[in-house]
């Protein structure tokens, strides 16, 4: 909430966003409308407890057969993470990290489309906060983008002669996909990331898992700008017209020095019919600091006059994904 | 036959009607457009005359694209005695933009669509060269509109994230980097005859902040953040479309009681001329 109080657009495009889709004036008029909701909770094997709590919601605009109109999708997530102020204290307090992400995706044409994206972090405490901005460009089954991000502590910093005010740090990562679709009901998709971090990454690094940081720790697997490289891959099958399932696996390496981080999810998902989707996921993380079990559900409700049919999904409530929440739509459920 | 070769010479010449007053207010115009924009600004801190050229093409598909070139012609700020005039930059926008409009739903009387737009780091004097508007942007929107024939209500929220702009000073890199500057508008028009549209407005920018970063070798950019404040501002004019001419004429008037940059209240007069083609 301290986030939202903070920005009053973001509470305001949260307002829209959670709102519109339970509009009847708009339900009756736009025809591909989408929204899914997340919770979540995590525990780690070392430091305590970590919960994680967050929402996701997409809002498809457009329709495929109306040329007059781009189809395009909006789609915003945010997650909180509570986790222990100092995680070697058993009795320490807790605090908690607010991530947002948000953004427009834009099919141009048949095949190719523009998307947009925001992120951003926040940890009170620690008084850190990133802010991303990416742009995409698809050109199926290749999908391209470019993240530009800065971290900073804006908190005094002391040094070996005297104190410094804050320290920042920025960073860029280019990341490559690719969709390997196998039939109408099975995809895989690879995807690999390179970040180039301003100035060089180790001593910022080595800052944030100071000390007098350390509850850092806790939210590796949060912080969006402290990877150097990720890849890994995406399997979305849609078995029958009622389930559907999707697995995933990375393997990355972090500024903060616990490394490797190896990360899965396995979802299942059930179209109920054309227009009611629900999944259950469960993703795994693990570094040598801690491991992390989170749970996830997401139900999802769609308005489309066409009939159109948008089936399952991998939502992490982390950096958005302008193509996670549709995956190719096979003949399904006309 | 007669009558036929007569029929047949008023339909080859005959001449597309002119577009009605909201057609020409279509940021989705299809076709070719220019705009030109003339302001003056006058606050507590200095009096400035700024323009912007713009030129837009628009498709059926609901896909425009512009290009926006902001010249300051003149600015009285003593805080920048060595400035020549004009100048690319400063003034109503920051940067020489290019931009494309997306319409993903409705057409020319209700729609919603998006831009996504880049700001190019060209200035074209040492102090602009020097400042936090050399660099690059992103120009980002979603804009809407609901029309119920005899008022039409307008809602845009903008945002504006910048890349840092880098300088070098004293043998140490400087970073000058500026946070998003959202904001948010609504505007109110009011449809009393097919020529006018007299139209009330509300802008709001929210706080941001300003990051000077540099570079001492510690492995990271050391860091000093100062903000900028909240602006509002409340405007009124009126729009006006010249019966056979595709013209759309505005005058604006902007009241805006508290700026970040000048204490007091800043006014703004503003005249916009549009052709569409």
């Amino acid at each position: 909430m301290a986030l939202l109080k903070k920005r009053p657009s973001l509470a305001f495009a949260v307002v829209v966003l959670l709102v519109s889709p339970f509009s009847s004036a708009f339900g009756a008029e736009i025809p591909h409308l989408l929204t899914g909701y997340d919770l979540s909770g995590s525990t780690s094997a070392a430091g305590g407890s970590i919960y994680t709590f967050g929402a996701a919601t997409t809002l498809h605009w457009g329709s495929s057969d109306d040329l007059s109109n781009r189809t395009a999708d909006t789609h915003f997530n945010y997650t909180s993470g509570i986790a222990p102020a100092n995680p070697f204290d058993p009795n320490s307090p807790l605090k908690h990290s607010d991530n947002w992400g948000g953004g427009v995706k834009i099919d141009l044409w048949e095949g190719a489309s523009i998307g947009v994206d925001l992120d951003g972090l926040e940890d009170s405490f620690e008084n850190l906060s990133t802010n991303g901005q990416k742009i995409t460009l698809g050109l199926e089954p290749f999908k391209f983008s470019y993240r530009f991000a800065q971290s900073a502590i804006n908190a005094a910093i002391p040094q070996a002669k005297s104190t410094v005010t804050g320290a920042l740090i920025y960073q860029n990562t280019f990341e490559l996909d690719y969709d390997w679709k196998m039939s109408d009901r099975s995809t895989i998709s690879f995807d690999g990331a390179y970040s180039i971090f301003n100035p060089p990454a180790p001593n910022f690094g080595n800052l944030i898992n100071a000390a007098a940081l350390a509850s850092f720790s806790n939210f590796q697997d949060t912080l969006q700008s402290f990877e150097e490289w990720k890849f890994g891959g995406t399997w979305l099958m849609l078995w029958t017209d009622l389930i559907d399932t999707s697995v995933s696996a990375h393997l990355s390496h972090e500024i903060i020095p616990a490394n490797p981080l190896i990360d899965t999810d396995l979802v299942i998902g059930f179209q109920f019919n054309p227009r009611f989707h629900v999944q259950l996921g469960w993703e795994y993380s693990h570094d040598p600091s801690q491991t992390l079990n989170t749970a996830n559900l997401e139900v999802r409700w769609s308005w489309d006059r066409y009939n159109e049919t948008v089936r399952g999904s991998v939502t992490k409530g982390q950096a958005p994904e302008p193509e996670s929440v549709e995956p190719s739509t096979p003949e399904l459920s006309k | 036959m007669r009558v036929f070769l007569l029929a047949l010479v008023f339909s080859t010449t005959a001449v597309a009607a002119t577009p009605s007053l909201k057609q020409r207010e279509d940021p989705f115009y299809q076709g070719p457009s220019a705009e030109f924009t003339l302001s003056g600004t006058s606050n507590s801190v200095s009096n400035n005359t700024a323009t912007v050229f713009q030129g837009q093409y628009g498709w059926d598909t609901g896909i425009s694209i512009q290009l926006l070139v902001p010249i300051l012609v003149s600015d009285s700020n003593p805080a920048n005695p060595n400035n020549t005039f004009p100048r690319i930059g400063g003034g109503l926008n920051g940067r020489v933009e290019a931009d494309g409009l997306f319409r993903a739903w409705g057409d020319t009387y209700d729609y919603l669509g998006f831009n996504v737009g880049v700001g190019f780091p060209w200035q074209s004097t040492a102090v602009e060269q020097n400042g936090d508007q050399d660099s690059w942007l992103l120009s980002l929107a979603v804009f809407g509109r609901v029309d119920w024939d005899w008022i039409a209500l307008e809602g845009r929220l903008n945002d504006s994230p910048s890349f840092p702009a880098k300088h070098a000073a004293n043998n140490v890199e400087v970073y000058q980097d500026v946070t998003n500057s959202v904001s948010i508008s609504g505007t109110a028009f009011v449809y009393p005859y097919k020529w006018l549209a007299p139209f009330f407005a509300y802008t709001e920018v929210f706080p941001s902040a300003v990051s000077t970063s540099i570079d001492q070798g510690l492995g990271y950019f050391t860091l000093n953040q100062t903000s900028i404040g909240r602006t509002r501002t409340v405007s009124m004019g009126a729009e006006l479309a010249p019966v056979n001419v595709p013209v759309l004429l505005t005058f604006e008037f902007n009241v805006t009681p508290l700026t970040p940059a000048a204490p007091g209240t800043q006014y703004s007069g503003v005249g916009k001329v549009r052709w569409l083609f």
